[in-house]
């Protein structure tokens, strides 16, 4: 291996020791299957090594990082639909949603929420896992989902609402519990 | 200062929900390892379609590991990020000298070009909240047929008012209109601008709600329910009524005047229309439709609008900064509004106001002249919002004068492969890998590159110039002997 590759690898060492924990978390709540989750991980740190060279700086590399893994997992989901609906037929959702806890749990605490956020459609909850979870700022989360600022404003503001008629819908908290936090 | 618009109940949990995820270290370790594995099975050319160790099992064919293992060389790679645009010097925007609105924590240029223009109706009424000590003070109303913006002053001498909010939008507070017996609340219209003197713990607001130009002559009551406090703990309210009486006078209400355009223009590859202007007093709305403003549908059907190359343009000189909200950029190109010789930034506050279907509006500050304004894109075009001015075309905007412009602005000529440097490079190209492939085309190779660290160069649509630099020209002409070439090769990324 090349110095320059040599470089390259261990630079993305190091922003997998950053980011990866971040990465696959938000990963696992778009695809809600662990192995998935993993395996779009492995791709996204592969991608970047491959894209290194495409990388513009004038975003962090932590925003690249995660379009790569927001693409690949739009594209993930899209090839996925037509398996998932038969999927679905058989198996109830929520089934889908359970965490290996060998390989990582989730307090009790936030399961609930997890669970909620499964249930609400991709755009609404990516958006809310980004901007909320995840922190991102707008300019950042419209990069990312490749959206309009705009876009980014408008759809959260319609996803919390959802969010919190999923909760109460579960039975998980009512509007008293929800004003407590 | 930027309002925290979308905080919610729910803030608290979601964040928990990402420090609660607990991923085995072991886990966490095993991948890492299977990625840096998997890279240097690229480099190495050693993995085939038998020899995947992950467990995912995707696979990188001989000729694309080979061709990694070519491609790249030598010793560190720089990454050197730079934008398209000329850096053209804007002119400084117009001070507003009104009483209160002086600062430039007021974001809302429109506000205080029409403050400054002599526009709206003065208040000057008091009114005391006792129960929180605050005085308030009401300046002026100034509206046209889409909204209303109220300028007031709230100050205490015991309450610290510095995380008090009039918000609207997002948060508890609310404004009615009550007119003899009927008590009306009034749509939140775009963003507000706000700015907080510590010095004299006072609040100078100005607040944006519907046009109430209707109740012109008549006796009215604006209420502003409910102050929203936004401190480190989250929001809360503050429970109160702050009421103005007055009469809506004619010198609060400005007129919107229309001028249809059906203007065409091309930018970056794209075709626009100019369908309309709108002037008033506030702002000047310029209604486009183009080529890439059309809504798009997502995968779950949901519409949405991408971001145009009018808008990235557009939003360039956009600089957000946590003081003073919304400024321009004087570095940086632009849309830009030029009306009788003065340049009108764009209002970047109301940037979420939407169209009809299709539409992008692009809103600037009001203009002096409406007769003779200029609509300025870049540095490569003048469009006059008459219906008779002709566009004038600045430079040239195709894609090669645009990446020219991109290669001049880092010193690099560019100049076409000879028939034998075109065939080494199909071979370089064949050998790079296909699971991964980069959407990108050769345009050419660098001209005169002895004695430079430049590997390779490579531009992104977007104007960024990014090369793989190696630490002296040695090095470098090493790594491109590595790789079959003879020359630096530049690359358009269509990614």
């Amino acid at each position: 291996m090349s110095l320059l590759s040599q470089y390259r690898k261990e630079e993305i060492a190091d922003w997998y020791d950053q980011h990866s924990k971040s990465i696959l978390s938000f990963i696992l709540l778009m695809v809600k299957d662990y192995q998935q989750a993993e395996d779009l991980t492995h791709d996204t740190f592969v991608k970047a090594y491959l894209y290194y060279d495409s990388f513009k700086n004038h975003s962090s590399e932590k925003t690249w990082l995660f379009s790569i893994a927001h693409n690949l997992t739009v594209d993930f989901l899209r090839k996925r639909k037509p398996k998932l609906f038969l999927k679905e037929f058989f198996l109830s959702q929520k089934d889908t949603n359970l965490l290996p806890e060998d390989m990582i749990k989730l307090k009790e605490d936030s399961y609930e929420l997890y669970q909620a956020l499964g249930e609400i459609k991709d755009t609404y909850r990516k958006v809310i896992v980004l901007r909320k979870i995840k922190g991102f700022s707008i300019e950042d989360t419209a990069k990312i989902l490749n959206w309009s600022e705009s876009k980014v404003k408008s759809t959260l503001y319609r996803a919390i609402p959802v969010l919190k008629k999923q909760l109460i819908k579960e039975g998980f908290f009512n509007e008293e519990a929800l004003r407590r936090y | 200062m930027r309002k925290r618009y979308e905080d919610t109940e729910l803030d608290h949990p979601l964040k928990e929900l990402n420090s609660d995820f607990m991923w085995k270290t072991s886990k966490k370790q095993e991948l890492k390892t299977r990625i840096l594995i998997d890279i240097e099975k690229l480099e190495s050319g050693e993995k085939n379609k038998d020899a995947t160790n992950t467990k995912k099992g995707y696979t990188f064919n001989n000729r694309s590991i080979h061709s990694k293992r070519l491609s790249i060389a030598v010793v560190v790679c720089l990454v050197i990020g730079s934008t398209l645009f000329f850096t053209p010097a804007l002119a400084v925007i117009q001070e507003v000298y009104d009483k209160i609105f002086t600062s430039e924590h007021i974001d809302d240029t429109g506000v205080r070009t029409a403050v400054n223009q002599g526009y709206g109706q003065a208040l000057d009424e008091t009114f005391y909240d006792k129960k929180h000590d605050i005085t308030v003070h009401f300046e002026m109303v100034v509206m046209d047929d889409k909204e209303t913006k109220l300028l007031l002053t709230y100050q205490s001498e015991q309450t610290n008012v510095q995380n008090y909010y009039l918000d609207l939008f997002e948060g508890d507070t609310s404004i009615y209109l009550v007119v003899e017996d009927e008590r009306k609340k009034l749509k939140n219209v775009g963003w507000g601008s706000r700015y907080y003197d510590q010095k004299k713990n006072k609040v100078a607001e100005a607040i944006s709600f519907e046009s109430i130009k209707e109740y012109e002559g008549q006796n009215i009551t604006l209420e502003i329910e409910n102050l929203t406090v936004y401190d480190d703990n989250g929001s809360s309210t503050v429970p109160t009524i702050w009421p103005l009486d007055f009469t809506l006078d004619q010198s609060a209400i400005s007129k919107r005047e229309t001028v249809e355009l059906n203007k065409d223009f091309s930018f970056r590859g794209e075709t626009y229309k100019i369908k309309k202007v709108e002037f008033s007093a506030l702002e000047t709305r310029v209604i486009v439709t183009g080529s890439d403003t059309k809504i798009q549908t997502d995968e779950s059907g949901m519409e949405y609008r991408i971001m145009s190359k009018l808008e990235q343009q557009l939003l360039n000189a956009r600089k957000i900064d946590e003081k003073y909200g919304y400024t321009v950029d004087d570095k940086k190109s632009g849309v830009f509004l030029k009306s009788a010789g003065e340049k009108v930034a764009p209002i970047f506050s109301k940037g979420e106001v939407e169209g009809e279907k299709d539409e992008y509006i692009m809103i600037f500050g009001p203009v002096k002249d409406r007769q003779d304004s200029i609509l300025e894109v870049g540095d490569v075009l003048k469009i006059p919002l008459t219906k008779d001015g002709k566009i004038e075309k600045l430079a040239e905007d195709s894609e090669k004068a645009y990446i020219d412009e991109v290669l001049a602005e880092n010193g690099i000529t560019a100049e076409p492969l000879t028939d034998n440097e075109k065939k080494e490079m199909d071979v370089y190209l064949e050998k790079f890998p296909k699971d991964f492939p980069i959407n990108r085309t050769v345009i050419g190779k660098v001209k005169n590159h002895e004695n430079t660290k430049v590997i390779e160069v490579t531009i992104q649509r977007s104007g960024v110039l990014s090369q793989s630099q190696a630490l002296n020209p040695e090095e470098a002409e090493k790594a491109r002997k590595e790789n079959g070439l003879s020359f630096i090769p530049i690359f358009l990324n269509h990614d």
